[in-house]
């Protein structure tokens, strides 16, 4: 009943309150799976995480240094040059207060907004947006084939792209067009998702996309999520008002054979992001790209060179004007007494202090009870 | 136009049948409401893939009783397109050492081992006419998901599909269950093969847990995850010097012999792998269980948020070891089920094969290549979902820009349309076939509704289409009737209409 109550009171404030602007644009990428931050941003420094990690502690020796006590794995290296110029942040023991292990019920909690509440329908950067007066129909995309729950609202048509050089129609007939977006009005649930459907091929045929070049020497990895990246940088550089992206990469639960798997996923991340943010150029002035995922991972190791399902994570932040170059947030430390729950690295920041940090310092909100409902903002860790 | 839906039905076999049934439908639809079919077609509409002229006929000959009884009871294999699948798809009745063998004398690539049972699998579900059984084979994969793409699963999932899914699918769910636990496929996908008592992973007995039985809210603890892990402890995958190869395994060297208390139930000290059947029995008869799986059946079958009484009329078929047919006997036997208000998207899976069901498309070999492409494009090829949740199942999971756009492209690329523009007469969708020579634009709307929708638009909608036939009805006569037919098909298709279940 209180939740119910909740989301009427909040589609009732977001009336009165859709005067604040989203300056500049937010990216989000979502690291499904739950990728583990202690094997991105190596806490080598820890007396704890050798005796914890016996066998994944040995990626710690080729990996590079950061601040003398955490270091960056050796396949995130395309990152590191961004970390020096200061434009990159990692924030530790970072993640949702609510101690689900369960990833779907996590990553639900997390796009929501409102961790452990399972009634809330509608995600954080959807009622973001809604508070905001942007009326393009692009304004939110999400890369792929599906809606991601973060841009989950009744009141937001998010559009899905899985190409953008692809986003066209194969019969030749401009009648059956106009026929099909005709009979899709017949139904309620389908009528604007028609709509919004014509509306975006028109607009992504004016791309180009074939002939779109990256600049800045930014070189996508061959890859899906490289394609996917690719588009965003060509969705941010063209007229068409986009201001929130998602993007989704897979493959993170390492139960086993961790090393391995990371390996591959870690070099694919770091090109990615690396390429996006030289491509995006001046235009990361006011972007921000933020990286997350629903928990990280037990911080001892299992018997199959893997870790389970844990609770602290690592954020990743990136963005010219950020106070990067080095890891924020308090570290927890890794004795028994500092663990959480079945052996957990703490979350000593909510992630929702990340990026109300950066709705607020870097793109002109004011107020977000309605983008985080009941949560009381606590101090900042310094990103801006 | 050359093969006529009268031709079609007394190549079938079925004129009496068909005589008696399309007589209702569209054309007794005057103004407003729509006149639905018969609500028994909601058994055809809700445990199938697409219905089919057959399924029709069968349903009309035999009564909706009978008919079901032959879908949960009768051969469930057809022998036609197990024949086919016999010779298309050898791979599918090898165990896993023949597989591997095949492997490493280099006769197969683990990929064409994979393909073959994603190819067989559409083949299977668009062909045979034991629809509720292919339907359940695909509910039941998506819930004991297990993904394809990684090393062994190529191979080991052949296995699991044969011997764990398709053997129990209208069988009971403890015997399904206890199947799905020792399934090689499954030890490997969520890591149990490597669990031992020096240090358990405890992926397996969270999603047992969380996915296979209780739900996420089922009433478990960390405390009860850790003490199933440790029953599993030890349950494995042979490797010719530990067990037959590729063949499930307990290793009790490696199983933790301590006592262990999961919600409660005490597993005394001592105990080997009778303690891991014993306890997933306790999971089979707790009331969780039975509350998620009637749940997730009835989201299957009738809507995303089904009633509260639905799901607790389907529970109480339970029985006592998880009665799968008598389930879907009590899903058939609810108000809810005969409600066209409640109303199930299609995932991508359900849109390609309902329109090649309702086309009456004779699906080839090589054409079951072609829909793998379909299907990659819409996001749904059997088996390559990576998390353990198996594919969504509500229309959040599959309505989007995206998603609209690659079904409507999906349907002209069916109907012979390519990316050029072009339109090939031999495509795999050939409706044309079901029409029995219309006389006017209402005539040839209606001729295609009967089969391609049963009765599923209403006014509005087919006044859109047949304002789409008039406008070019004077080329039927010409060269240009198959474009006029393909469009109509596509139009239908790519309509809400066809959205829906």
């Amino acid at each position: 009943m209180v939740n119910l109550q909740l989301q009427t009171e909040t589609t009732e404030s977001l009336l009165l309150a859709a005067t604040q602007s989203l300056q500049g644009n937010m990216i989000v990428i979502f690291l499904r799976g739950a990728m583990d931050g202690m094997h991105a941003v190596i806490p080598a420094g820890d007396s704890n995480y050798a005796s914890l990690r016996p066998q994944l502690s040995d990626s710690a020796d080729s990996a590079i240094p950061l601040d003398g006590f955490f270091k960056l794995h050796a396949q995130l290296e395309a990152l590191y040059p961004i970390y020096e110029t200061g434009e990159l942040a990692f924030i530790h023991a970072s993640g949702s207060p609510d101690d689900s292990h369960s990833h779907f019920d996590a990553q639900d909690y997390m796009e929501h907004g409102t961790p452990g509440i399972k009634t809330t329908e509608d995600g954080w950067l959807a009622r973001a947006l809604l508070q905001t007066n942007l009326t393009a129909p692009l304004q939110a995309v999400a890369m792929g084939k599906s809606i991601p729950e973060v841009f989950r609202s009744s009141r937001l048509s998010a559009v899905a792209i899985d190409s953008v050089a692809d986003y066209g129609l194969v019969h030749p007939s401009a009648l059956l067009h106009l026929a099909i977006d005709d009979i899709h009005q017949q139904d309620d649930a389908l009528a604007s998702l028609s709509t919004s459907t014509f509306a975006t091929i028109d607009a992504l045929q004016a791309l180009d996309a074939d002939n779109y070049t990256p600049v800045n020497g930014a070189v996508y990895p061959n890859s899906t999520f490289g394609q996917q990246l690719q588009d965003v940088a060509l969705l941010l550089k063209s007229d068409l008002g986009v201001h929130a992206v998602n993007v989704d990469i897979g493959g993170w639960d390492t139960h086993e054979n961790q090393e391995a798997q990371l390996s591959g996923n870690f070099q694919q991340l770091a090109e990615g992001l690396a390429a996006l943010y030289l491509d995006l150029g001046s235009l990361m002035q006011t972007t921000s790209i933020v990286c997350m995922t629903e928990f990280g991972r037990r911080a001892y190791e299992n018997a199959s060179d893997g870790t389970d399902h844990g609770h602290g994570g690592c954020m990743f932040v990136l963005g010219k004007g950020i106070n990067g170059g080095q890891v924020l947030g308090e570290w927890p430390g890794l004795t028994e007494s500092d663990l959480y729950g079945p052996g957990d690295l703490e979350v000593t920041t909510d992630y929702r202090t990340v990026l109300a940090e950066l709705l607020i310092k870097r793109h002109g909100y004011q107020d977000l009870s309605m983008v985080f409902p009941d949560f009381e903002l606590p101090s900042f860790v310094g990103l801006l | 136009m050359q093969i006529s839906r009268r031709t079609l039905f007394q190549q079938t076999g079925l004129m009496a049948a068909a005589v008696a049934l399309w007589g209702q439908g569209v054309r007794s639809a005057k103004a407003g409401e729509f006149t639905p079919n018969k609500p028994e077609y909601e058994i055809l509409n809700r445990f199938s893939f697409g219905i089919h002229p057959d399924d029709v006929a069968a349903l009309e000959s035999r009564g909706p009783a009978a008919y079901l009884e032959e879908q949960l009871f009768g051969e469930l294999l057809d022998p036609e397109v197990e024949a086919n699948v016999q010779t298309w798809f050898p791979t599918l009745a090898l165990s896993a050492a023949e597989l591997k063998s095949l492997v490493d004398t280099e006769q197969m690539v683990p990929a064409q081992i994979a393909g073959e049972l994603k190819r067989a699998t559409v083949y299977r579900a668009s062909a045979s006419r034991y629809q509720l059984y292919e339907v359940m084979v695909d509910f039941w994969s998506n819930h004991f998901n297990i993904y394809h793409q990684d090393g062994p699963l190529r191979l080991l999932k052949t296995v699991d599909d044969r011997d764990v899914i398709r053997a129990n699918a209208l069988g009971s769910f403890r015997a399904l269950l206890q199947a799905s636990a020792k399934s090689p496929a499954m030890l490997f996908y969520l890591d149990n093969y490597s669990s031992t008592k020096r240090g358990f992973n405890e992926n397996y007995a969270r999603e047992l847990l969380e996915l296979h039985t209780l739900g996420v809210d089922g009433g478990y603890s960390h405390e009860d995850i850790e003490a199933v892990a440790r029953i599993l402890t030890g349950w494995s995958i042979g490797r010719g010097n530990s067990g037959p190869i590729g063949e499930f395994s307990f290793f009790s060297q490696t199983h933790d012999y301590g006592e262990k208390t999961v919600m409660g139930v005490v597993y005394p000290a001592g105990q080997g792998i009778e303690e891991g059947e014993a306890l997933l029995d306790q999971l089979v008869d707790h009331p969780s269980t039975r509350q998620f799986i009637a749940t997730k059946l009835c989201q299957r079958f009738i809507s995303d948020q089904p009633a509260v009484a639905t799901v607790a009329q389907v529970a109480e078929a339970w029985g006592a070891d998880g009665d799968i047919p008598a389930m879907l006997l009590a899903l058939a036997s609810t108000d809810e089920f005969y409600d066209k208000a409640a109303r199930k998207y299609r995932r991508p899976l359900d849109y390609v094969l309902g329109m090649l069901r309702t086309a009456a498309a004779l699906v080839s070999r090589s054409q079951t290549r072609m829909l793998q492409t379909a299907l990659q494009l819409l996001g749904q090829v059997p088996f390559d979902y990576p998390p353990p949740t198996g594919y969504p199942d509500s229309i959040s999971g599959w309505a989007s820009t995206a998603g609209l756009l690659n079904r409507w492209n999906i349907a002209s690329t069916g109907l012979g349309y390519t990316s050029g523009g072009r339109l090939r007469r031999n495509s795999i969708l050939q409706p044309e076939i079901l029409l029995d020579d219309p006389q006017s634009p209402e005539q040839l709307v209606d001729q295609l509704l009967d089969m391609l929708l049963h009765g599923g638009i209403d006014a509005e909608g087919r006044e859109i289409l047949v304002s789409f036939a008039e406008q070019r009805f004077a080329e039927l006569e010409t060269r240009q009737g198959l474009t006029l037919v393909r469009d109509l098909a596509n139009l239908i298709y790519a309509s809400p209409y066809f959205q829906w279940h």
